[in-house]
Parts: structure tokens; C-alpha cells; sequence
């Protein structure tokens, strides 16, 4: 783990895709920083006082895998499968649509990072056979609520927003609410499960 | 409750304090006054707190009818600033008797002006903030005509009614930068070209990011960056090395390199810097 100065009130923190959900949590325990944004292979943390990469260094020097003290929470989505290009994936993939859903909602993914939109958690685990680049054409709305694959990542729309991932279902839960106490349904760090659901 | 009424809006007119802190995680911006300083001595100026909401305006006219009296203040770019049709001057404590119009209707120069009213406006709190996000489009909506807004009680201290004339931003040519290189400074080739030319701002400016014109920066590899946070003021070079300065509704992580960040003091002047100005970049020590 390395942590690397990132203007006048931020540093770096260079670590492994494995390191990050412990790294993240050392981070926010501290109360040092006013923003702790973790992503695929670093956590981002910033700062509103004087600190120096030292006090940083000391902070995370002793930060490992092991030391996550709270477990990972296990978020469940019910989704129901009937997204406009399912078909598809289905056909680019060489699997049914049965198989789509049955591989994608068995899979336990990792929410690794947010970006793109408030609420918008790029998920990680995605199964290789599904891993399909985004569409040529992006979509001038994605409605709110649609779940959707691009590349190795698998994501909720949070928001009506533009988009151009493979949309594959759609779920009713409010991904992202300004006005809640908790604004993001998801946070990074979390482990997600989709669930299916008859429409 | 003391209240303002709009009657005539031309322009992005948006209500600022220092934005939604803690929210990064979550892909929501800080947004906030972008240039920061002139925000700060507005409220100031009336002894406001260093948070209350002012209204910024980038380039715009407004004029606004209060049914009681204020006290005002205007900072920023410099604008022509009338009561009831008389001429006042920024950077000063100025007195509004109840049933007055205010009108601010911008000058030659510069990018944004702040009006604060003493006590701060009362805006649409979203998540610890009032500003308008222009990414996330989330916060007070932009000011429209017939827009009302009651005024809040963020008052810490006495009018002090400073005249800072060192705040007064003048014409802004070759405007000099301080930038400190950012973790990938040496992922790219050439980019001590940074320090050592000159950039153009293109017309592609917002409160997200300004972007540059200049010799272009070349990232050394082939291979996918993989995403990560970023803060305000960073320089992001996208795939066409051009420079992309993020301003405070900045995307909160992103993929593309960044070369370097600007200072805090380098922001609020890049608040103020039109496009087609030349700005080059000194190293910070």
C-alpha cells in the first residue's frame, strides 16, 4: 500500500482489489478526512485541516485484508429479468436467456466503486461469458431502475440518465433518494445479490 | 419572513454555499461556489456565516423586488449593481429599504458574481447543501422568473463592511496557475510540457470542468487506467491530451489520467477566467 500526495488536501492510496473494502473501512474509523472514495485498486482520501503523507502512511501501515472488523453486508435486489436487450445477450453470449439470468443472479457480486451518477455503483464478479463491451449506440434515456452489464462491470441505473450498457432487467427499489438519510441504496464495499423476481 | 421575488432572470443564476461534503462515495459531487474566495468575502462583508447561501451569477442579469428591508453584498466578477435604479458599489455593505428593486447586470470582464444578502437565501436543501449541481442536476433548481426565496437567519457576527479593493479582478490575460504533478504525473511521456507552455481556454466551460487548448500530453500506455477517484482542481488528460481542469460538479471518480492539480487560489481565479484566455502552469513548491 502506497499512499500518494493528490493535491493540497488529498493523497492516493495505491493498494489491491482485495485491499480496498479494509482500507476504505480504516479510513472512515479514523475521522480524519471529509472524503473517502474507494475504486477498483485505490481509495481516494481528502482532507479540510493539516495532515502530511506521514500521518497517512501511519494510519494505513498496519491495514491488511484480515483487519476488516465489521463483515461486509449482503444486499439483496429483487429484479425482474426483462430487459429490452436480454435477446441479445442472449445471442452475443451464446447462451439462452434462461442461462443469462440463472448465471447473472447467482453470482454474488462486490460494489466496488461509484462514479457517473449519484447512486450509480459499478459492481464487479461479473462471469467472463457475459462480459460484453457497451452498445455502439448509447440510448438517450435509460429509466430509472434498469439494471444493466457493460464490460466486467454490472450496475442499477439510479437515475433516468443516458446510458449504453446492455440493459437486462429492471428492479422497483429507489436506488438512489437525495432526500434519505442513507441518499445511495448501495455503498461501496457492499457484496450484492440479484434476486429474481416474476413480474 | 423576509422574501425576494424575481421579475427578470437572463442567464445561469444559481444558489451557492460550500456544497455537500462526505458524499464523494457516493458519486455526489461537492459542488459549491466555484470561486470561493469571492463567496466568502460576500458573506463576510455582512456577517454572514462562511456557509450561507448566495446566489451565483455567471454572466447574467437578474432583478429582484424584496417586500422588506436587506442588507446586500456584491463580489466577484464586476457588475453594475443599482437599488431602486442608484448606482452602488461592490464589496460593500449596502442597505436595501423594504419594497426595493435590486438589479445586478454584468461588466466586461470576469465570469461570476456573488450577491449575498445578510442572514443568507434559503435554498432547496439537498443532502447538507443548497447549490445547484450541475452534473447531478441535483440542489435548487437555476433562478427563474418569479422565483421567491425567503431569507434564513446564518448570521455570525456584525456588518462589518471591510472594502477589500485587492479583490477587484481585473482584466485576466496569461492568467499563471499553481499546479502540483498528481500519482500519474510520470505515466506520461512529456509531462513536464505542462510547466513550460502555454494553454488556451477552449469554449467548453462549466462549473463541471474548463478545457484546454495547447501541445498535447501523451500517457505512456495502451492499457486501461482503472477508475479512480478524483478531486477538485485536478487536471485530466482525456484520450485526445487535451487538459481538462474539474470544477466543483466534477464527476467524483473517473478513468482517464490525471497529470496535475491546481491550487485552491488557482480555482477561484479559473472561476473567473473566460474562454479564450492563455494560461500557463507554475510548479508549486
Amino acid at each position: 500500500m502506497k499512499a500518494n500526495r493528490y493535491g493540497w488536501h488529498g493523497a492516493l492510496i495505491e493498494c489491491q482489489p482485495d485491499e480496498v473494502s479494509a482500507l476504505t473501512e480504516t479510513c472512515l474509523r479514523s475521522d480524519m478526512f471529509t472524503e473517502v472514495v474507494p475504486a477498483e485498486c485505490t481509495v481516494l482520501v481528502c482532507w479540510d485541516k493539516d495532515l502530511s503523507i506521514l500521518q497517512i502512511e501511519n494510519l494505513i501501515s498496519n491495514v491488511t485484508v484480515k483487519t476488516a472488523e465489521s463483515p461486509r453486508r449482503l444486499v439483496e435486489i429483487p429484479v425482474t429479468y426483462d430487459g429490452q436487450d436480454l435477446a441479445e445477450v442472449a445471442q452475443l453470449t451464446g447462451l439462452t436467456e434462461s442461462e443469462v439470468i440463472e448465471l447473472h443472479s447467482s453470482t454474488v457480486f462486490n460494489a466496488a466503486f461509484a462514479g457517473f451518477a449519484p447512486g450509480f455503483m459499478y459492481c464487479t464478479g461479473l462471469p467472463e461469458v457475459l462480459q460484453l463491451p457497451r452498445r455502439a449506440t448509447p440510448r438517450t434515456r435509460v429509466p430509472a431502475g434498469s439494471l444493466a452489464m457493460a464490460d466486467a462491470y454490472t450496475a442499477i441505473y439510479p437515475l433516468n440518465s443516458p446510458g449504453g450498457w446492455n440493459l437486462i432487467g429492471t428492479t422497483d427499489i429507489k436506488m438512489f433518494d437525495a432526500e434519505a438519510d442513507q441518499p445511495s441504496f448501495l455503498l461501496p464495499g457492499d457484496r450484492v445479490r440479484f434476486v429474481p423476481v416474476a413480474r | 419572513m423576509k422574501t425576494i421575488t424575481f421579475n427578470k432572470t437572463v442567464g445561469f443564476l444559481t444558489l451557492q454555499d460550500q456544497g455537500r461534503i462526505g458524499y464523494a462515495n457516493i458519486a455526489v459531487p461537492t459542488s459549491g461556489a466555484f470561486d470561493q474566495k469571492s463567496h466568502q468575502l460576500a458573506n463576510r462583508l455582512i456577517g454572514n456565516s462562511p456557509n450561507a447561501c448566495v446566489i451565483e451569477s455567471l454572466r447574467g442579469s437578474f432583478e429582484f423586488i424584496t417586500d422588506s428591508e436587506l442588507v446586500i453584498s456584491v463580489t466577484g466578477a464586476p457588475a453594475s449593481v443599482q437599488v431602486d435604479g442608484r448606482e452602488h458599489e461592490m464589496f460593500r455593505a449596502i442597505f436595501v429599504p423594504a419594497g426595493s428593486a435590486v438589479s445586478v447586470s454584468p461588466g466586461s470582464l470576469g465570469m461570476r458574481t456573488y450577491l449575498a444578502i445578510r442572514g443568507g437565501i434559503v435554498g432547496n436543501q439537498i443532502m447538507g447543501s443548497s447549490s445547484y449541481d450541475e452534473l447531478s442536476q441535483i440542489g435548487t433548481p437555476p433562478i427563474k422568473p418569479d422565483d421567491k426565496f425567503t431569507v434564513d437567519n446564518q448570521v455570525a457576527g456584525s456588518i462589518t463592511g471591510d472594502y477589500l479593493p485587492g479583490s477587484v479582478i481585473n482584466g485576466l490575460n496569461n492568467v499563471e496557475l499553481e499546479a502540483m504533478p498528481a500519482p500519474r504525473w510520470s505515466g506520461f511521456s512529456n509531462s513536464d510540457i505542462l510547466f513550460t507552455s502555454t494553454y488556451q481556454v477552449t469554449s467548453s466551460v462549466n462549473r463541471v470542468g474548463l478545457r484546454l487548448t495547447g501541445p498535447k500530453l501523451n500517457w505512456n500506455s495502451k492499457a486501461r487506467l482503472a477508475s479512480e477517484g478524483v478531486v477538485t482542481g485536478a487536471i485530466q488528460i482525456p484520450v485526445d491530451g487535451m487538459p481538462l481542469i474539474f470544477g466543483p460538479d466534477h464527476p467524483t471518480t473517473g478513468g482517464y489520467p490525471v497529470v496535475a492539480v491546481v491550487s485552491r487560489n488557482s480555482l477561484d481565479l479559473l472561476a473567473q477566467t473566460a474562454p479564450g484566455t492563455m494560461v500557463s502552469f507554475k510548479q508549486a513548491r
